[in-house]
């Protein structure tokens, strides 16, 4: 699955040479992952490193992410974990885009793996702060369909996401600073999976 | 019956005599009456009927019999020996009729050798111009034709109306006659302007001193010239705002604080029961602060230094295009058709004469 995902990716992040935007960015992520479950709660944290594409060709686009670390818990084991996504934009407007399209979690655990495949709709609006050198935005998005390996059947889910994009002067180099928070909730509401992420990413084009 | 005949008669006689009477005959036959009795030898009757002819009151006589009527008349005093008389004629027909000459063969030479003193005493000159006459500035084509009562020295000049002179035509001697011909320019070479200008010529005695000026005012009027107009400012739509609107300034603080606060206060909403990271606090803040940087960078009203240049490059492109535009044109007016209407002339004699 890692292998897959990082090969994918590396093979999307060739096609922005292509297109007429695009931008390319290495991310670092503090990650916290919280489960409430009839068996307990269960927090973990640690730290991700990976990378995202965007590449577009007019209003339509395509945003791809890779990131994968290892998550501590208390009193408790290291868990890795990876995940990526795969969304199809439209900016139908300078400060509106919509997207969709997968969003895969894996967390490799020394009991076996755990897979949850999200299928997400997002909306997204920015405005410009000082001209195009800073921008502020915010995003939220629900999960139409998951496949979520856990006993307890999928009942929604739902997140949200806002941040900076920075210019650096001149150059093509831009700095984002993000936080995000996804909430699953499964099992008719008795197991709840929340994962915020505060994240900083350098790269290469604005958007 | 025979009385009364006798009064109206008397009272038809009586206004036969009176001088109204008499005055009542035209220049024109008071002139023909003179001349007959001139050559009638009857001097007296001659001059009596000519300064009759000559004081009639306007329009009086033409000015060609009024130079008849003064020759006649000085020729007859000459012969009822006046000479003062004569000379003081003769110097009036010289300076109203600076061209006029006498026949020699209808005046005997001792007469015309009084009138050719008078003309030597009276340097005078009279102007022959067209009344109206089409001219293409920079082109010499306006005739200006000088006559001399005799020869002199003359100044041929256009002015002012404040009698500042513009441009000397011609300074030099005059004899019988003199054409000239004007270009219509001013002052260096500059065409004129449209409006009321004087043509000027005066009359220098043996010490060149003035001793008559003929003033002849000419209005010029631009007939014709294709100038190009000049290029419109830049409209506002091509220049950009110099000043930073409200619009984008508010912009920037409204949609940070809404984000920052959507970024601190919504992840509580959706997840309640959670205990979150306080990251959230700390990236939404980064929001506010960036919005109100950007607020008071591109607070309203204030000047934007690249958009002031970029508006006066294109300015200046205009003004250069302006001038060029003006450059054209002066060179295109320094041909323009001129309209040049002759007025009526206006005579000034020297005090001292």
């Amino acid at each position: 699955m890692r292998v897959t995902l990082a090969a994918a990716l590396l093979a999307l992040s060739a096609v922005p040479l292509l297109a007429q935007s695009g931008a390319v960015r290495a991310v670092v992520h503090g990650v916290w992952v919280t489960g409430d479950r009839p068996t307990g709660a269960r927090e973990r944290t640690g730290l991700g490193l990976g990378g995202e594409a965007t590449f577009g060709v007019g209003p339509a686009g395509l945003a791809v992410g890779y990131l994968e670390g290892s998550l501590d818990e208390t009193g408790g084991a290291s868990t890795d974990f990876v995940e990526g996504h795969a969304f199809f934009t439209l900016r139908p407007l300078r400060w509106a885009a919509l997207g969709f399209g997968p969003h895969v979690r894996s967390f490799i655990e020394p009991g076996g793996t755990q897979r949850w495949l999200l299928w997400e709709a997002h909306v997204q609006a920015a405005t410009e702060l000082l001209g195009p050198t800073i921008e502020a935005y915010a995003e939220g998005w629900v999960v139409v369909s998951a496949e979520v390996e856990v006993s307890e059947p999928f009942d929604g889910g739902r997140g949200l996401e806002g941040g900076l994009r920075v210019a650096v002067g001149r150059l093509p180099v831009a700095l984002r600073l993000r936080y995000r928070l996804e909430r699953l909730e499964l099992g008719g509401g008795t197991r709840r999976e929340t994962v915020e992420q505060v994240g900083l990413a350098v790269g290469i084009g604005r958007r | 019956m025979r009385a009364a005949y006798r009064a109206a008669g008397l009272g038809f006689a009586l206004i036969g005599a009176t001088p109204a009477f008499g005055q009542a005959q035209a220049p024109g036959q008071l002139l023909t009456s003179g001349i007959r009795a001139y050559q009638q030898l009857e001097f007296a009757d001659a001059a009596g009927l000519l300064r009759r002819a000559l004081a009639a009151p306007p329009p009086g006589l033409e000015a060609a019999s009024r130079s008849q009527a003064l020759a006649y008349l000085g020729a007859a005093e000459l012969f009822r020996n006046r000479p003062d008389s004569a000379a003081s004629v003769f110097t009036r027909l010289v300076r109203s009729d600076p061209r006029y000459r006498f026949d020699r063969l209808t005046f005997p030479p001792e007469v015309t050798t009084v009138f050719d003193a008078a003309r030597r005493r009276n340097p005078a000159a009279a102007l022959g111009l067209e009344p109206v006459r089409t001219i293409r500035s920079g082109q010499p084509d306006y005739p200006i034709d000088v006559f001399g009562s005799t020869y002199h020295d003359a100044r041929v000049e256009i002015a002012q109306l404040d009698g500042r002179t513009l441009r000397t035509v011609y300074a030099g001697p005059v004899s019988d006659s003199l054409r000239l011909e004007w270009d219509g320019r001013g002052a260096e070479d500059e065409p004129l302007a449209e409006g009321r200008y004087v043509l000027r010529v005066t009359s220098l005695d043996s010490v060149g001193t003035a001793a008559r000026t003929v003033r002849i005012p000419l209005d010029i009027r631009i007939a014709g010239v294709d100038t190009v107009p000049h290029p419109p400012p830049p409209p506002d739509s091509v220049l950009l705002p110099e000043r930073s609107a409200a619009a984008p300034a508010l912009e920037a603080l409204i949609g940070s604080l809404a984000i920052g606060t959507a970024i601190a206060v919504l992840p509580s909403a959706l997840s309640s029961d959670v205990d979150l990271s306080p990251t959230r606090f700390a990236v939404g803040a980064a929001v506010t602060v960036a919005g109100f940087s950007g607020f008071f960078a591109r607070r309203p009203g204030r000047p934007i230094p690249e958009n002031v240049a970029a508006n006066d490059r294109v300015r200046a492109d205009w003004r250069t295009g302006v001038e060029a535009v003006v450059r054209q044109n002066r060179d295109r007016m320094r041909r323009a058709l001129l309209e040049v209407r002759a007025g009526m002339p206006q005579i000034i004699e020297a005090e001292s004469r």
